[in-house]
């Protein structure tokens, strides 16, 4: 026998590595002394609102007002933003990729989740005060109580659209909602709703789960999630959005925005493309003749829900 | 007089069938270590009431050999599993 099977020499598993991950975040969040959640994932299959599979990042939620320490504090350990984001978006960037050359999966830090129309912070101290621990790594860390964690998982469903992917993983949910929560816990998802303002964005579950819905007027935040979750697929309707919000004299910068956009943002989108300048720009052309091609569609979608907004006044 | 190895409690851990993934949570700029074979079962006999004869025995009986033949070696690994901060002594 010899104990020569240690160390660096064999590979990290994705499977350890994002337990493991959990314990990192926990521990440096810890030692500056910031709150923060971790969802979905590892702890929401441990809540038995998900079905067991592989993630491929760790996802937490951090107190708004503390996550630059938070992203200052994984960058001491020498993670770093994978690839900077300079793309326009249909709802407000919710979160921050980090990356390790250690490491085979990556943090998402997020200091918001789409869906949650509060304001961040108002959202965060809601999810706060319904929060519990489960034991990842041998490490106990905190997470959103079940209750909290399904209008996680439901509203990172619903932002993808009514897909029947997604109807059926929104379906499923709702079935391991019903076994793992009773009737008061469930109607806490109601409560948390309003105090979160998901009301809207969650109505197909909490109809699901035969919760009383009250009907909300259409704010724009509201008109924006539609947005988003009418447009899987459609390139070029952030871009939309964007010129939407932005003073006419401002449109050429965007526009220039929007056709060249950061190498290291082009190379991710197609990690296929060539090395060098030439493949840099068939890429370019690439996503410029798709982004063209789905111009009208997503101008319609657009068009279509903000025309709804209006009616519904 | 011979004292219980115990893991170290600052740190999150991974446990398969035959491997195991150790962080230390403070020496997070390092990539965690990976136990595999023997070096895992040497972990997993560390559980807090085995002093050195201990763990050998249980490291041998596992692998059905004396405890003498692999003595040495066990105890130089867990020396240095304790230079890792990753065991200590009760």
């Amino acid at each position: 026998m010899s104990v020569t099977d240690c160390g660096s020499g064999p590979t990290l598993h994705l499977d350890e590595a994002v337990p493991l991950l959990h314990g990192l975040v926990d521990e440096v969040a810890r030692a500056l002394g910031i709150r923060l959640l971790f969802i979905k994932g590892p702890v929401l299959t441990a809540q038995g609102l998900r079905d067991a599979h592989q993630s491929v990042d760790v996802d937490v939620l951090v107190d708004p007002a503390r996550a630059s320490d938070l992203r200052q504090g994984l960058e001491r350990h020498g993670w770093s933003v994978r690839v900077p984001s300079t793309t326009a978006r249909v709802l407000p960037r919710h979160s921050t990729a980090y990356a390790h050359r250690l490491w085979p999966c990556e943090i998402d830090v997020h200091d918001r989740f789409p869906g949650f129309l509060a304001e961040p912070q108002t959202t965060f101290e809601a999810l706060w005060a319904h929060r519990t621990s489960v034991a990842v790594a041998g490490r106990d860390v905190l997470c959103p109580q079940p209750v909290a964690h399904l209008a996680v998982a439901a509203l990172h469903l619903l932002r993808e659209g009514t897909s029947p992917r997604t109807k059926e993983q929104l379906a499923r949910l709702v079935e391991l909602a019903e076994a793992a929560l009773d009737t008061d816990q469930r109607f806490d998802l109601g409560v948390i709703a309003a105090r979160t303002g998901s009301l809207g964005t969650l109505r197909p579950v909490l109809d699901a789960l035969g919760l009383p819905t009250v009907v909300t007027a259409t704010t724009e935040d509201l008109t924006d999630w539609q947005v988003r979750t009418s447009s899987r697929g459609v390139r070029s309707v952030g871009w939309v959005m964007e010129l939407r919000r932005t003073p006419l004299r401002r449109w050429p910068e965007t526009l220039v925005r929007a056709v060249l956009l950061t190498e290291a943002e082009i190379r991710d989108a197609q990690p296929q493309a060539a090395p060098g300048s030439w493949g840099l720009l068939r890429a370019r052309l690439r996503r410029l003749r798709l982004g063209l091609r789905d111009i009208p569609r997503a101008c319609r979608i657009v068009w279509s829900a903000y025309r709804r907004r209006s009616s519904d006044r | 007089m011979s004292c219980s190895w115990h893991h170290a409690r600052d740190i999150a851990v991974v446990a398969g069938s035959d491997r195991v993934a150790v962080l230390h949570l403070g020496r997070l700029e390092e990539a965690p270590m990976i136990l595999t074979g023997t070096a895992a079962a040497i972990w997993e006999a560390v559980d807090g009431t085995g002093d050195d004869e201990a763990v050998a025995s249980r490291v041998a009986a596992r692998y059905d050999v004396e405890a003498s033949d692999i003595r040495n070696q066990v105890l130089t690994f867990l020396r240095h599993l304790a230079s890792c901060h990753l065991i200590a002594r009760t």
